[in-house]
């Protein structure tokens, strides 16, 4: 028979989207018994520690155990937790003092919406900082205590930190990545995660000789379980770039942790008869003085805009008017939550303008006296500009229309082509051109007549920069443009309807992103009932650019 | 013993009297006439053609001339083409004659002239066939 897992899993709720302001935990944890194959938690949430309360207290996964189901009342009816296996080296540093100190578990979760049948995934990593010296593949009694030490880091399956509970014993903190060396309070810690192998990136296969890269010895299963070259003592890892590029590396700045609440109450206009939280044991009708607490409220011009586009943040006081000092705005993505600081003088109002697409979260920082006060956290959705925008960008015209004029030239009684390309956003600060064309392709040269329309492919855009950070910006495609024919010199007698043709419209649905198609504007030919050009027509004349499909690429997840 | 007769004679004096089934079978026997000669294959034979009324025309040479139009639609899970249909012939009440062809291209016919032109001696290419596929795949980007 096989080993029981007792195991609490603890989950948070994790929702990130642009409606949402703050990353959400759900407080109700339960408990359940599950086996190696089948593992059912209902409303999975976070406990104050990860490990089991029975008296086996051994986490023990069992990493080869198919899809698990999970059924939430709240928001998801579906959960699939695979418990895949897969494991992070991690290295702490404490005073200087760096070493191993845990092999991390990592559970790879596959959450599951019934309603439209998408998915989001996502990697659970606990690191412990106490130090085992017994370590085993299997039996990870080693976090055998009721309060875990250590943090929990949900990331991404491309290695995306999405978010870091750090657990103290029973309190939990969120902990945050800054780039300021203005670490606001609290607890530094700075932690490297290694490579990993992952259940995903590499199959140990039996029948396959491994190498250690180092040493040249030969690796067995064992080694890889432990990640560690039994020979040399390498640290061995199968890095996927795509999947642990972030994760895998130091993120950079500081660690500040923040109380698990970061957001305040707004404060009770009442007497407050109600005692605080916590605090030591005092005599009956001792109530501790009120102090007055200073509470930051923050908000935008605009919850949505396009890139290029100026927002305007304000902060205001609870109670109003009051002075603060050091007054900074950050900004951060959902996966990567690095902050980035917005202003450069302490100030209670920035505008600032949309450079990298994405839904931003947006909080301040400030100090009322001794004390880091800490606002609410807004979401600013900065999205791809419309072709609206991109139509009354004057340089991006010009480029349209030297591509219709060079159409226009080309086509004679030996044939016609049509002739595209991508167009392209650069959003970085002081960028010569906000609009900018990619190389113009050329369509195949139709040689018939009448009846036969242009096509045109696209090969894939290659001048694309995505921003690194949110303020940084980049070069992004933002729509695709091609021009239709004229059939000036067809010599048969037909009309052909002018504007985005059915395919022009599966084109931008297949690539999400907006068209646009430079045309005739041809007139109503009342016994075909439809808007065309008859062949024969003036090469010259009336002409425009049709938009169709999507109004805007959609904004990227980050 | 078969019977054949000028529908074009039957049409444009008595189609006012006709029996809408038989006055619907005999504007598409004209339409498929005409489809016949300028695109057969945009006939695409296997559903039924619909006939509708669409009234008079409003601007033109021929406006107040009242106008049927026979759509020939199209399985659009087997193929795939520009317009919604493969062909829709647009036919005069008055005279019975079809005067336009739309095809499934997007490109479209004037018989009126095409009509003129071949007493010139012109001749008028069949319109080529064409479908289009829908692109599949992920995004290029």
């Amino acid at each position: 028979m096989k080993n029981l897992i007792n195991l609490l899993v603890v989950l948070s709720f994790l929702l990130y989207s642009c409606n949402k302001s703050e990353i959400e935990l759900d407080n109700k944890a339960q408990i359940d018994y599950v086996n190696e194959s089948y593992l059912s938690l209902y409303n999975p949430t976070f406990p104050s520690d990860i490990i089991t309360k029975k008296s086996k207290q051994n986490l023990k996964i069992d990493f080869r155990s198919s899809k698990q189901k999970v059924v939430n009342n709240e928001k998801f009816t579906q959960y699939n937790i695979l418990n895949s296996g897969s494991y992070s080296i991690a290295k702490t540093s404490f005073g200087g003092d760096e070493k191993v100190v845990s092999i991390c578990k990592q559970f790879y979760v596959i959450k599951e919406y019934l309603n439209d049948k998408k998915s989001f995934s996502y990697l659970v990593t606990m690191v412990s900082f106490d130090s085992y010296e017994i370590k085993s593949k299997y039996n990870f009694s080693y976090l055998n205590n009721e309060e875990f030490n250590g943090l929990m880091i949900f990331s991404r399956t491309d290695g995306d930190i999405i978010g870091t509970i750090y657990y103290d014993g029973e309190k939990r903190h969120w902990v945050e990545f800054v780039n300021s060396d203005k670490a606001v309070t609290g607890k530094i810690i700075k932690l490297l995660l290694y490579e990993r192998i992952t259940s995903k990136s590499f199959t140990y296969d039996p029948n396959t000789t491994y190498i250690c890269a180092d040493c040249g010895a030969e690796l067995l299963e064992d080694d890889f379980w432990d990640f560690t070259c039994q020979s040399c003592g390498m640290i061995l890892g199968v890095l996927d770039p795509a999947y642990c590029s972030v994760i895998a590396s130091d993120p950079g700045g500081e660690w500040i942790i923040y109380p698990y609440n970061p957001v305040p109450s707004p404060p009770d206009p009442g007497d407050g008869d109600e005692g605080g939280s916590g605090g030591g044991g005092g005599g009956d009708g001792d109530v501790p003085p009120p102090t007055e607490e200073v509470h930051l409220t923050l908000s935008a011009s605009t919850s949505f805009l396009p890139l290029l586009y100026s927002y305007t943040l304000t902060l205001s006081t609870v109670p109003s008017g009051m002075q603060l000092s050091d007054v900074n705005f950050y900004i951060y993505g959902n996966a990567n939550q690095t902050l980035f600081k917005l202003n450069e003088e302490s100030t209670m109002s920035f505008t600032g303008v949309a450079r990298t697409p994405g839904c931003w979260n947006i909080k301040a920082v400030a100090l009322s006296g001794q004390d880091t006060i800490v606002s609410n956290t807004i979401s600013i959705e900065m999205g791809f500009p419309s072709t609206l925008d991109i139509l009354n960008d004057p340089n991006i015209q010009s480029e349209m229309h030297d591509t219709w004029v060079s159409t226009k030239e080309f086509a004679s009684t030996n044939g016609r082509k049509e002739q595209g390309f991508w167009v392209y956003v650069n959003s970085t600060e002081g960028a010569f051109q906000r609009y900018f064309k990619g190389d113009v392709f050329d369509g195949p040269v139709i040689t018939g007549s009448v009846g036969t329309n242009g096509t045109i492919n696209f090969s894939p855009p290659t001048l694309q920069e995505y921003g690194l950070t949110p303020l940084s910006g980049g070069k992004y495609v933002v729509a695709m443009f091609h021009t239709h024919t004229p059939i000036t010199y067809i010599i048969e007698d037909a009309a052909r309807e002018v504007g985005p043709s059915s395919s022009d419209f599966f084109t931008s649905e297949q690539h999400l992103i907006p068209g646009l198609v430079y045309d005739y504007i041809g007139g109503f030919l009342p016994y075909r009932g439809f808007i065309g050009i008859v062949s024969g027509h003036e090469i010259d004349d009336p002409s425009q650019i049709y938009t169709f499909g999507l109004t805007r690429r959609p904004t990227l997840p980050n | 013993m078969h019977i054949s007769m000028n529908t074009n004679v039957l049409f444009s004096q008595n189609f006012k009297e006709l029996p809408e089934r038989v006055r619907d079978s005999l504007l598409i026997k004209i339409a498929d006439r005409a489809l016949e000669k300028y695109g057969p294959e945009y006939n695409r034979g296997y559903l039924t053609p619909v006939v509708k009324n669409e009234g008079e025309f409003e601007i033109g040479i021929l406006k107040g001339e009242v106008r049927y139009t026979v759509t020939y639609p199209y399985d659009k899970s087997k193929e795939l083409m520009e317009k919604d249909f493969s062909a829709r012939v647009v036919i005069l009440e008055s005279t019975g004659k079809a005067i336009a062809i739309v095809f499934g291209n997007r490109y479209s016919y004037n018989l009126i002239k095409l009509e003129q032109l071949e007493k010139e001696g012109k001749k008028t290419q069949v319109m080529p066939f064409t479908t289009i596929k829908k692109p599949v795949g992920p995004p290029l980007f």
